[in-house]
């Protein structure tokens, strides 16, 4: 399980965020429903509260490199 | 790396030794073409790349925008992409949204290309399939088509830095539909990984993905 502060690059339009953490070379993405305390929120209300481009995320990766959990600031 | 094609002029060339008889009606434009791709090369969750025979002027921008934006011939002819299911069945965004349809519409017409994730288990590629289909009733992505435009005009090798709209409409377009897709099933992303965008193109070179042997199967 490794650590990792990223920037989220895009939110596509099938509610997958995709992010660059500067420790890795490549964008990995993750689905909603990796993000911490997710309740079923649309991509379009988190985006209201805080979710956007630019905007820095902790990340938790599991074994493989996979996003295993995300959490941010909600607005 | 070396793509294996299914060019619908050397069909009778490319094609194996056993015949096809449909189970049931096909339609008449792919009858008179007289082959179809043999659907047991096929798995759940493949990725279908097409690239149009004679090319319509929405095929004709997205190979000129894929040029444009710094990839090569034989990955920027693939204009379109779609998510495979049983059968003939596809799911797929076109202009008209995300909906489930038949690969019988692409025989004779396309060139095809058939991608695949070797490791993904088989509960991933279901997955992968679902998670598509989810998508049904969502519109086309023409925002993303004109972002993506804009984007090439700097080159997709350009590293993503701007802020850019992050409010996600219910629309998306065809790469998008299989590699969100792919996220969802397995975690991995797939696309430009530095720049951030997929593309038909990007999904070409991807080498996350592997190309897989299909036939083309006469028809009885």
């Amino acid at each position: 399980m490794k650590k990792g502060i990223a920037k989220i690059i895009r939110i596509s339009n099938g509610d997958v965020v995709y992010i660059k953490d500067p420790t890795r070379a490549k964008i990995t993405g993750f689905a909603l429903g990796k993000i911490t305390n997710y309740h079923g929120e649309s991509a379009k209300e988190l985006v209201k509260r805080g979710l956007a481009p630019g905007k820095e995320v902790s990340v938790v990766y599991d074994d493989i490199d996979r996003v295993q959990s995300v959490s941010f600031k909600i607005a | 790396m070396t793509q294996l094609v299914l060019n619908p002029s050397e069909a009778s060339n490319q094609a194996s030794n056993t015949s096809w008889i449909p189970e049931g009606p096909i339609p008449q434009k792919t009858r008179s073409f007289g082959y179809c791709i043999d659907f047991k090369d096929l798995q759940p969750g493949d990725l279908i790349l097409f690239s149009s025979i004679k090319k319509s002027i929405v095929s004709r921008g997205i190979h000129k925008v894929q040029l444009k934006g710094g990839y090569k011939q034989n990955d920027a002819q693939w204009e379109h992409a779609a998510v495979y299911i049983k059968s003939d069945t596809i799911c797929e965004a076109t202009r008209r949204g995300v909906k489930v349809s038949s690969l019988y519409a692409y025989m004779g017409t396309h060139k095809i290309r058939v991608r695949r994730n070797p490791i993904l288990t088989t509960d991933e590629k279901w997955s992968l399939v679902v998670n598509a289909i989810k998508q049904g009733g969502y519109a086309y992505g023409y925002s993303s088509i004109i972002g993506l435009l804009f984007k090439s005009i700097n080159g997709f090798w350009a590293h993503s830095t701007t802020r850019r709209l992050a409010y996600p409409k219910r629309a998306i377009y065809c790469s998008e539909l299989y590699a969100d897709a792919h996220v969802k099933a397995c975690g991995f992303a797939l696309g430009n990984l530095n720049g951030g965008e997929v593309t038909p193109a990007s999904l070409s070179i991807d080498s996350t993905l592997s190309d897989v042997k299909a036939n083309w199967v006469k028809i009885e």
